[in-house]
């Protein structure tokens, strides 16, 4: 830490601002352990192959249903198959879709969102009235939708929950942009003559940014949940692809015998959302400048 | 105020209009199609087209939507694949979802706007800190694992409650409870952690504002300037955020149902999906879709109430 204390004479506004923002968000216990966390779930994610004690669909019909041993640490399902490895492979669907999903919500709605906020008149008010009309529609209900037209997967259930998230983000990137637009340095910069795409790219983009990251931390673990419950229900993940959604669907048969097979995957579900909620909590506190320290 | 409710309740049946056309559009765009769906193992070319005639689908799109939704507003949505009203099986599961939706919003309410102020009063205390954690755990946990989780615990282990089921209310009120009150927690759990957050947050912001702090400098007890003054102006932003949360609610009605084994509306969306029933699943859509602007509508009217500034400038969100 000794570099961050050197600091240099003359810093950019920018730079000094990051430090500030860092400086508050290690000051978080929870923040950084809910930082520490999503960064274990997303390297489990990558390093599943090299980490997993055993392949996601390799049985051993020696153990059915076996309690947790030193060979199996978390037991095993009723195939057989090792349920942390599962675990572990299983979040790799888990990490996609609520990575990606998040992605494509903001694709499709910063800009859209924008749009909106920048032009007013007509045209936010046909925006508005669609993204009413996308709201109307439950994001499990258009996930079903989905699911039915494009045939249950992973791909798609990532793009039902990244298009039932983006309505309410184009309402967040609107009023972003409403308020943005009154900022004396947009109209500084309208004065001097520069265009809409400048403006947009160059003033309201950079200063909703950090409006766009908390809402992302927001979204990554409603996603998550999203794609479990989609996959729970059989229109996302497909057995025998390993994924905490499927996982609990198949325990829901041996809730008695082996509740553990319904306790472990749905633990890694809400381990992983604590922690990108916590994640998203700290940002939103650092990155908010009326919070003190 | 007459001319506000009159403008919400245009723009609502606009996106009631919109929506019923993505609704049919979509249902258009599923694969096999009704025909298929109705014929079964049935692909003889003649039969497809006589199902096709019977049912009006060889005429033209807008001619059949036009028909669609003629017959709806008179509250007919044709006939289901088994041939019953698709109108009846909706009306008839719907107080099921309703009794649900109301169970859980009633107890997430109570317990998140409790908690909210509780936090708010108690600021950085240790009640603080437990109201704020169970809200971060009440959001990141998915409520369909909860419910396997509160089956495990209280139906298989411990014997209180039926795991699944339903009874109807008329016949046994005390089973029923039995029945819904697992289902009401878990779907309520995921609200009262957003209401106590939003509780929370504008309970901090009034006990700060001016009329607050004229209230104590009366000298009116605290109980009155908490709940009066404070509360009463931060249950504004409480009732936007039910309203809001009701899309939340239906999708989690049809997990809950699912999970639960109970015969509401949510269940009956699987069940349309699953069994390609065309004519239901787009009545099905179409209802959930009509509800949650209605229910914005009665949301918006009850807050222009709540809120005299609206009701006077005739502007607001």
């Amino acid at each position: 830490m000794s570099y961050a204390d050197t600091s240099p004479a003359v810093m950019s506004p920018r730079a000094r601002r990051r430090r500030i923002v860092r400086r508050r968000f290690m000051r978080r216990p929870l923040a950084v352990a809910g930082f520490a966390v999503a960064t274990a779930f997303v390297l489990a994610a990558i390093l599943a192959p090299w980490i997993a004690p055993y392949g996601p669909g390799e049985t051993d019909f020696n153990a059915l249903l076996a309690p947790p041993s030193a060979q199996h640490l978390l037991g095993t399902d009723e195939l057989g198959r090792d349920v942390l490895s599962r675990i572990i492979w299983g979040s790799r669907a888990s990490i996609e879709a609520g990575v990606m999903a998040t992605l494509l919500a903001m694709l499709v709605a910063v800009p859209i969102g924008i749009l909106g906020g920048y032009y007013r008149g007509k045209v936010d008010a046909v925006i508005a009235r669609v993204t009413d009309v996308l709201l109307a529609f439950p994001f499990l209900i258009v996930a079903v939708g989905l699911a039915a037209i494009l045939g249950p997967s992973l791909t798609n259930a990532t793009i039902a929950l990244g298009i039932g998230a983006a309505p309410a983000l184009i309402r967040i990137a609107r009023g972003e942009t409403l308020a943005l637009r009154e900022e004396d340095y947009v109209r500084a910069a309208v004065a001097n003559g520069a265009s809409d795409g400048r403006i947009i790219l160059r003033h309201v983009l950079p200063n909703m940014s950090s409006t766009l990251i908390v809402q992302a931390t927001v979204l990554i673990p409603a996603a998550i949940i999203g794609e479990a419950v989609l996959s729970f229900l059989g229109l996302g993940v497909q057995p025998p692809t390993p994924s905490w959604g499927v996982m609990l669907a198949d325990a829901q048969s041996y809730l008695s015998e082996a509740p553990r097979l319904a306790i472990f995957p749905g633990l890694a579900i809400f381990f992983c959302s604590l922690s990108f909620n916590l994640l998203g909590d700290g940002l939103r506190d650092a990155l908010d400048p009326r919070t003190r320290r | 105020m007459g001319g506000f409710l009159l403008r919400k309740a245009g723009a609502a049946l606009i996106v009631v209009f919109l929506s019923s056309v993505v609704v049919f559009v979509g249902v258009r765009a599923l694969p096999g199609g009704p025909a298929q769906a109705l014929g079964g193992e049935n692909r003889d070319p003649d039969v497809v087209k006589a199902i096709n005639h019977e049912y009006g689908l060889d005429k033209p799109l807008p001619v059949q939507y036009v028909k669609w939704v003629s017959h709806a507003i008179r509250g007919d949505l044709g006939l289901d694949a088994r041939q019953l009203p698709v109108a009846h099986t909706i009306v008839t599961r719907i107080p099921i979802t309703l009794e649900l939706a109301f169970l859980s919003v009633l107890l997430g309410s109570l317990i998140g706007v409790t908690a909210g102020v509780i936090a708010s009063v108690r600021r950085g205390r240790a009640e603080d800190h437990a109201a704020t954690t169970f809200a971060l755990v009440g959001l990141s946990v998915p409520h369909f694992w909860l419910g396997l989780m509160m089956i495990i615990l209280f139906a298989v282990d411990l014997h209180w409650l039926p795991a699944s089921g339903y009874v109807s209310f008329r016949q046994d009120p005390l089973g029923n409870l039995e029945h819904m009150l697992m289902p009401a927690i878990v779907l309520g759990t995921g609200l009262s952690a957003v209401l106590m957050r939003q509780t929370r947050s504008s309970m901090l912001t009034s006990l700060n504002a001016d009329y607050v702090r004229t209230a104590r400098a009366k000298g009116l007890p605290e109980r009155i300037v908490v709940g009066k003054h404070a509360l009463r102006n931060s249950l504004i932003t409480v009732t936007t955020v039910i309203g809001l949360q009701l899309g939340a609610l239906i999708s989690g009605a049809v997990i809950t149902e699912q999970i639960f084994v109970i015969p509401g509306f949510g269940r009956l969306t699987l069940e349309a999906i699953n069994e390609r029933d065309y004519t239901l699943l787009q009545g099905v859509v179409l209802v959930a879709a009509a509800g949650y602007v209605i229910v914005n509508l009665l949301v918006d009217v009850v807050y222009s109430l709540l809120n005299p500034r609206i009701r006077v400038t005739g502007s607001g969100p």
